[in-house]
């Protein structure tokens, strides 16, 4: 570790190695080993003093963040400050073991350093506290995403300023290639792809949430729009990332020049795939919720990413269909411009009955199915004579296209009932067997034939 | 499970107790703690400097030869830069943190003292390097010696050996010299042109570290210099990056410096024009020798260290300051040794030789000064000096009331010359 006011290198493992024989060598003084562990006892107490509080005066408190309507001001006001109370406890025991540090003239800075932390603990659980009173629970993934790696990134950048002969160590180099990264380049490269990642999650659930009703596009058009900005972003983040890192794009641009076409024949499918996302995406061929049919199976569109599309059979098992199968093959939507779909219900009565009693019967039980609508009306087919009956065809219409064999199968069980109740009789095939003159031939052999 | 936490985060009774038991661990632990016991030279010890290029190549074969000596034994070395090192050694000694050794300057000892960093030494734990009694003016401090002085950086005179035979020894001779064709040149501030203050009249200090302003010769070295400035061939200028490229050039046949300037000098030169330098003591003058300020490279010990390391950090001191290091810290670096055991043979080591004769009649500042404030009301004086601003006698006097209100109580140990009025209090 050497510094002679010119950039150079040095190698993370020769300095990490230093850094740990420091370390130890601190940890052999008694004056550090003091302060440690005044500091783990301070950290102990603050930690374990608010939950023995808590328990005598509410034995069996809950833990988590009150919530729901019977929750009193109350009580959420008690969750607030049980949350504040360690980092309190902590700050009042450090402030008094400085205090005796500085008595006794010992060197008392861990103290000190470790203060700075714990009011940024204490900030911490501060903005949480108000973020849970502004937006309620809705702030746990904002909070798990955002604020919490944000005080860790804090913490940890306010240690390594604490810890002497740090300043070294964020100077370290990694050496890839010809490409020399140091620890802090690295370090910010992973922060600026974190924050757009970051940026890229929040304003697409942003868009999700405020445009549909703002501005009235439809939710497929909002989740493409969403989409797309997420990845936008996500690549702006790397390409910045990059050059934090030092990477000449120049040479990477000949590189990529020179595999592209190894990447271009690799990477066919994909590329194919995720134009078709595009198309799909931009389109609106498909849409979440959409019923379509493909490879002869009706399914609903679950989810469009840019690689591939997640649909929900009738049997509840999900697909994942690449893109590009939707724009290279015939699909079927059922739900494209309307929802309605016509449901056929075949059946046959015998010559018996009455066409016109069959068709009001009919067309009167179909009406009774939940799912079948009023409008455009039931509709029963005169087809044609049969050999053994005369038969129709039920046409129903429904606005749900993943149930109509459902209604299909219900409207069966009720025309049965129903056509037994009008004592309309659903026939038998029947054959006329003509034998000609073979009867007196049969009348040897069966004698008693004719009789019966 | 009873050991866990309860479902909806609450803490089990179990885990409470658990709590405590480590508390109590904790707190008896923290009890026992002092101290393990000195037997052996087995472990770590830290050591900071702001050494670079060759300079901090050879410490570290210095270090491995020490671990060579003692194989149980662990130097942990690490650079800062030079602007750095003081503040993060002040901060680190508050946390517990600081290195064992710090290589530093000298003057850095009453800051530190006065802070509790550093701790005291006796002559025992450097006997070589502390039997100087000028080494121990260097790192003495509220009577006791706080360091060891390694290497010694008074300025004294470059010459060019192609335009100089025999290098002045006068400040009348250097001034004949310049008029001649021979140029001169240095930086006429406090600390780079103590040194003819002395040649002049006394010294700013005497044995005692008392301000001996009225028999001083710094009025009458302030004279001279306003004269000299004047003088043809003389150039005084604060600009000294100008003035070393215009020695290293070979259009200047005197230049005043310290044996820091020397890499830099050989850097610039140019391989056509080069030529051979020599470095000699300052020319002297009625009173006597030149008195230049030395700051010394010191090692210092942190207040906090272990026992054993504190052990270990003495042995290393001892180790970097000996014969045989000072000599190849010498051959290799042209370090000046502060080892008075060490004998600087002019014919082996010419320029190194130059610069310890210096150290012969330098002047170790006394470290309870306020030494950033004084060098600043010195440079103040100079300059108005040489700007026309005021007379020597007028300068002197306003240097010498700085001093007074610098030193607050101690100032009864403050002589000002005649017709200086002293400072309202």
């Amino acid at each position: 570790m050497i510094n002679d006011g010119t950039p150079q290198e040095n190698f993370l493992g020769q300095i990490i190695r230093g850094q740990i024989d420091f370390l130890l060598a601190m940890l052999a003084r008694p004056v550090v080993q003091q302060q440690l562990l005044v500091i783990l006892a301070i950290l102990l107490v603050a930690w374990t003093l608010p939950e023995i509080l808590r328990r005598r005066r509410r034995p069996g408190g809950a833990g988590r963040y009150p919530q729901g309507e019977g929750v009193s001001l109350r009580q959420r006001v008690a969750w607030f400050a049980h949350l504040l109370l360690a980092p309190i406890v902590a700050l009042v025991l450090l402030a008094l073991a400085s205090r005796l540090y500085a008595l006794r003239g010992l060197p008392d800075g861990l103290l000190a350093d470790v203060t700075i932390l714990v009011w940024m603990w204490l900030a911490y659980r501060g903005l949480v506290v108000v973020l849970y009173i502004l937006f309620g629970e809705a702030v746990r993934p904002y909070r798990r995403w955002i604020v919490t790696p944000a005080f860790v990134i804090l913490v940890i950048a306010q240690a390594i300023n604490m810890l002497p002969g740090t300043v070294t160590l964020v100077d370290a180099t990694i050496r890839l290639g010809t490409l020399a990264i140091t620890l802090s380049n690295l370090l910010l490269a992973l922060l600026t792809l974190y924050l757009f990642i970051i940026a890229g999650w929040v304003i697409g659930q942003s868009m999700m949430r405020w445009l549909p009703d703002r501005t009235g596009a439809e939710q497929g058009v909002i989740d493409s729009i969403a989409t797309l900005t997420r990845y936008a972003l996500i690549s702006v983040g790397i390409v910045l990332a990059l050059s934090v890192l030092g990477l000449d794009f120049t040479s990477l641009a000949i590189i990529a020049g020179g595999l592209s076409v190894g990447i271009g024949i690799g990477m066919q499918e994909f590329v194919a795939n995720f134009i078709s996302g595009l198309v799909l995406l931009f389109e609106q061929t498909l849409r979440p919720g959409d019923v379509i049919e493909v490879d002869n199976r009706i399914s609903r569109v679950q989810k469009i990413s840019l690689r591939a599309t997640t649909v929900r059979t009738l049997t509840n098992q999900e697909l994942v269909i690449p893109n590009s199968n939707f724009t290279s093959q015939q699909v079927t939507n059922l739900t494209k411009s309307d929802r309605i779909v016509r449901v056929l219900v075949p059946f046959s009565v015998s010559y018996k009955s009455k066409p016109d009693e069959v068709r009001e019967v009919a067309g009167a039980t179909a009406l009774q199915h939940e799912l079948v609508l009023a409008e455009p009306p039931p509709f029963v087919a005169f087809l044609g004579y049969g050999e053994s009956s005369i038969d129709f065809n039920l046409s129903v219409s429904v606005d749900q296209p993943d149930r109509s064999g459902r209604v299909r199968s219900d409207l069966y069980y009720m025309l049965w009932d129903a056509f037994a109740a009008h004592g309309i009789e659903i026939p038998f095939p029947q054959r006329d067997l003509n034998l000609g003159d073979g009867w007196e031939k049969l009348a040897g052999i069966v004698p008693h034939s004719k009789e019966a | 499970m009873r050991h866990e936490l309860a479902r909806d985060g609450r803490m089990t009774t179990a885990r409470l107790w658990q709590r405590a038991c480590l508390l109590l661990l904790l707190l008896l632990l923290a009890g026992c703690l002092p101290v393990a016991p000195v037997e052996d030279l087995r472990g770590r010890v830290t050591l900071w400097h702001s050494w670079s290029g060759a300079d901090a190549v050879e410490l570290r074969e210095a270090l491995t030869r020490f671990q060579e000596v003692y194989p149980g034994v662990r130097v942990v070395e690490m650079a800062l830069p030079e602007g750095q090192i003081l503040k993060e050694f002040a901060n680190a000694a508050n946390d517990g943190l600081a290195p064992d050794l710090l290589i530093g300057q000298n003057r850095w000892i009453k800051e530190l003292a006065d802070a509790g960093s550093i701790r005291a030494v006796t002559q025992a734990d450097a006997p070589q390097v502390l039997a100087s009694a000028r080494n121990r003016a260097l790192v003495a401090y509220a009577g006791k010696l706080f360091g060891a002085p390694l290497f010694l950086a008074p300025r004294a005179l470059y010459y060019n050996k192609e335009l100089v035979t025999d290098p002045a020894q006068t400040l009348d001779d250097l001034l004949r010299e310049a008029a001649a064709g021979n140029r001169v040149e240095f930086v006429p501030r406090f600390e780079e042109a103590y040194w003819g203050i002395q040649t002049l009249g006394q010294g700013l200090f005497d044995a005692e570290g008392n301000f001996t302003l009225a028999e001083s010769g710094f009025e009458q070295w302030l004279r001279w210099l306003d004269n000299a400035q004047r003088a043809p061939g003389v150039i005084l200028n604060v600009d000294d990056e100008s003035l070393l490229d215009l020695f290293a050039a070979g259009q200047i046949a005197y230049y005043i410096a310290g044996p820091e300037s020397l890499a830099r000098i050989m850097e610039r030169m140019d391989a056509e024009n080069a030529f051979e330098v020599g470095v000699a003591p300052l020319p002297g003058g009625p009173a006597g020798a030149a008195g230049p300020l030395v700051p010394a490279e010191t090692i210092l010990f942190f207040a906090h260290s272990s026992p054993l390391q504190a052990r270990i950090a003495n042995e290393l001191a001892a180790f970097l300051a000996n014969e045989r290091q000072g000599i190849r810290f010498m051959r290799q670096l042209g370090k000046v040794p502060a080892n008075p055991r060490i004998q600087v043979d002019r014919r082996i080591y010419p320029i190194v030789s130059g610069f310890a004769q210096q150290a012969r009649t330098a002047v170790a500042l006394p470290l309870a000064l306020p030494i950033d404030a004084l060098f600043a009301a010195g440079n103040r004086a100079y300059s108005t000096v040489l700007s026309g601003s005021a007379t020597p006698a007028d300068a002197v006097c306003d240097f010498g009331r700085e001093v007074v209100a610098l030193l607050g109580e101690s100032s009864a140990a403050v002589s000002l010359p005649q017709g200086c009025e002293w400072p309202a209090p």
